[in-house]
């Protein structure tokens, strides 16, 4: 490296610069600082400028410096110190019982809870989400090349017991007693781990086992945008209810397919998102409406240090909870104007992109993000899940992504095509949530009668002249009104009851549907 | 109480002791040589970088000093830079260089902080070939080792 600078005293500046001072010149640890503070595309790209800086920051030093300032250390721990994780079964393979689908599955309520006490080999501190992402994908060159120490063989990690029955509380407390508080059995500094839940102090001493290539594939691992199905956390997957299927219509070559469940719940929890605002985005295939109406899409932001499996608790930061398949359809990329014209199963024409309404803001620091599909009423189906991801607003690259930037002006102006279903009833023909069967019942419309078109109109007209008692509608037996829809928000002016008496049809809100154009009028 | 730093090219600077012990380096010579009133002299440093620095201690001169060890903490990390520090840091590539030789020399972390968030900055959006341009960085892979590298690291395009 050029001496920049002469120590000896008295001589001029000018004599030290004689050529233009490149970055390049710089000494190994400002270049390192740098290059510590670059984000990750700009440090790839950094890497490639010249072998003087590839050779300074290719280094396991700042690699394992850039993973804990991202994700921070108590992943790491966790991978490096197998036998004081917690020995869940995967939560992809719950035991399969047929009651099982009103209840989470077993494994979502060591998921949810945060206080784990299994007695032995157990830690409160693991996290079988990033446990699952990580080992789901790693690569089986650099799992053998890799040095990863046994628990048995190293002395220093001897498993505490006590350290991990702590409670893990979610305060962010002062940094400082972080190192030494939590159990002090072990006499090795190392095996010390700063309870879960704290803010603790980077020590690099603790996971320098961790070798360049695991860390930079454990680092590409975690810093994805995009998590594909198979690294979600999805309750009941297995064979009955949810199953992962091989296809091509996702760039993964698999899906996650719901077939039915009761439970529906499914996770995807994203680590060391960089400060910024942010879409998320589903790609899904619907084919029934049961599994998006009703059903709540939240995003929650997380810490650094803070458990991943408390996450779901805390207070959404974005939520979307559509009452009806118009509102859900808004929030794709879909044509939507045709909702009631169309038989359902062609509404969406395979997979569609879900963006939920609202920015996710991460400010300061890294942050994880935990993104949650959840409805635990009634039986649904028809769902297909490829992937979900984070869209960067700030980025110039990759905001061009999102549906409010592009997609949906194309989705607004699609709404002139002509209509062709083929003169199918629109009937969902899955079970539905809603009062939508309730009103059929009531109205004497068997859904699942496959009508002749021109048989259509007599039978509607027979309807027509069946005494509809107001009253009747609510005496309604054995079966209480679904309560999500119950008030029907009168935007036309016109009681319910009032169609309902003309013998129009009516949507689960209510409101008189449109009919269909070759409909005589009546 | 007053010191008096030395630059390279033998200017003084009289500055107040607690604006001087900003830099960790001369907080522990002074240290050292204890109540003696000797000018230290600062051979890496010229006078302009100096005056520069000078004025940054000079105006953080009340801030908290920064914990030795990195914390997760994450109220104390900040990927932003004050707005004073930006217009301090809007000099010319060469000053701003010596600048961070400077800070990193005299171990005054902060300024250290906010030259290599500058730095970083500039960086930003760009491709390899724009970085070196900016920088000045001669290229000396050879072609196949450059394109391993690209390869290596395309992963990190969209992260």
């Amino acid at each position: 490296m050029a001496n920049i600078f002469k120590d000896t005293k008295g001589k001029g500046i000018k004599e030290t610069k004689d050529t233009k001072k490149s970055l390049g010149d710089l000494p190994a640890e400002v270049l390192i600082h740098i290059g510590l503070a670059l984000p990750c595309r700009e440090f790839g790209r950094f890497l490639q400028t010249s072998r003087t800086i590839h050779s300074c920051l290719d280094s396991h030093y700042v690699w394992h410096r850039r993973f804990t300032t991202r994700f921070g250390q108590a992943i790491l721990e966790d991978k490096l110190n197998p036998s004081l994780t917690n020995n869940d079964p995967s939560r992809m393979s719950p035991p399969l019982t047929s009651s099982s689908p009103r209840f989470p599955s077993p494994n979502s309520q060591t998921f949810h809870s945060s206080s784990n006490n299994n007695s032995n080999n157990n830690s409160a501190s693991t996290s079988p989400i990033l446990q699952q992402q990580f080992d789901n994908h790693l690569d089986p060159v650099s799992a053998v090349s890799s040095p990863l120490p046994s628990a048995a063989s190293s002395p220093r990690l001897t498993p505490s017991v006590a350290l991990h029955t702590l409670p893990s509380d979610s305060s962010s407390d002062d940094g400082s007693d972080g190192d030494g508080n939590g159990g002090e059995r072990s006499s090795s500094s190392c095996a010390k781990r700063p309870p879960k839940g704290k803010v603790r102090r980077i020590d690099l001493r603790r996971t320098n086992m961790a070798s360049k290539e695991m860390l930079i594939d454990m680092y590409k691992q975690l810093s994805r945008m995009t998590l594909p199905a198979e690294d979600m956390m999805i309750a009941h997957m297995g064979n009955q209810f949810w199953r992962m299927i091989t296809s091509s219509e996702s760039k993964y070559g698999k899906l996650a397919e719901l077939a039915s469940v009761w439970w529906m719940d499914v996770v995807a929890v994203f680590v060391g998102v960089p400060p910024g605002r942010y879409k998320v985005q589903w790609r899904v295939k619907v084919t029934s409406d049961a599994p998006v109406v009703n059903t709540e899409f939240r995003a929650v932001l997380f810490d650094k240090h803070e458990d991943p499996n408390t996450a779901g608790e805390k207070p959404n930061a974005l939520t979307f909870r559509p009452t009806s398949k118009q509102e859900f359809v808004q929030q794709t990329d879909s044509p939507g104007s045709r909702v009631h014209k169309k038989p359902f199963r062609n509404l969406f024409k395979g997979f569609t992109i879900l963006e939920l309404p609202g920015e996710l803001l991460v400010e300061g620091d890294y942050h994880g993000v935990f993104l949650q599909i959840r409805n635990h009423d009634d039986w649904k189906s028809g769902l297909y899940i490829d992937y979900v991801r984070l869209v960067n607003l700030d980025d110039p690259e990759q905001s061009q992504e999102s549906l409010a930037n592009g997609l949906h002006g194309q989705r607004v102006a699609a709404g002139n095509e002509p209509v062709d279903d083929e003169g199918e009833e629109y009937y969902p023909t899955s079970s539905s949530s809603g009062p939508l069967p309730w009103f059929q019942q009531t109205l004497g419309i068997n859904p699942h009668a496959r009508v002749d078109p021109r048989d259509r109109f007599r039978s509607r007209a027979a309807r027509q002249f069946r005494p509809v008692n107001p009253s009747a509608l609510l005496d309604v037996g054995a079966r209480t009104v679904p309560n999500s829809t119950s008030a029907p928000a009168n935007a036309g002016g016109e009681s319910p009851s009032t169609a309902r008496n003309r013998g129009d049809q009516l949507d689960e809100n209510g409101q008189p549907m449109e009919r269909p154009d070759s409909c005589l009028p009546l | 109480m007053t010191v008096i730093l030395v630059s390279s090219d033998n200017q003084d600077f009289k500055v107040d002791k607690e604006v001087a012990e900003r830099s960790i380096l001369i907080k522990n010579m002074l240290e050292d040589v204890g109540e003696s009133d000797s000018p230290i002299p600062l051979p890496n440093v010229t006078a302009a970088v100096l005056t520069k620095v000078i004025e940054y201690c000079e105006h953080h001169r009340n801030d908290p000093i920064q914990v030795p060890e990195e914390t997760d903490d994450p109220r104390k990390r900040s990927n932003d830079i004050e707005e004073w520090d930006m217009k301090f840091m809007q000099v010319d590539q060469e000053m701003l260089f010596e600048i961070i030789l400077a800070a990193n020399y005299l171990d005054i972390k902060p300024l250290l902080d906010v030259g290599c968030k500058t730095v970083a900055n500039i960086i930003k959006g760009k491709t390899p070939e724009e970085i070196r341009k900016a920088f000045n960085i001669v290229n000396d892979f050879t072609p196949e080792e450059e394109a391993q590298i690209k390869k290596e690291n395309e992963w990190a395009e969209d992260r």
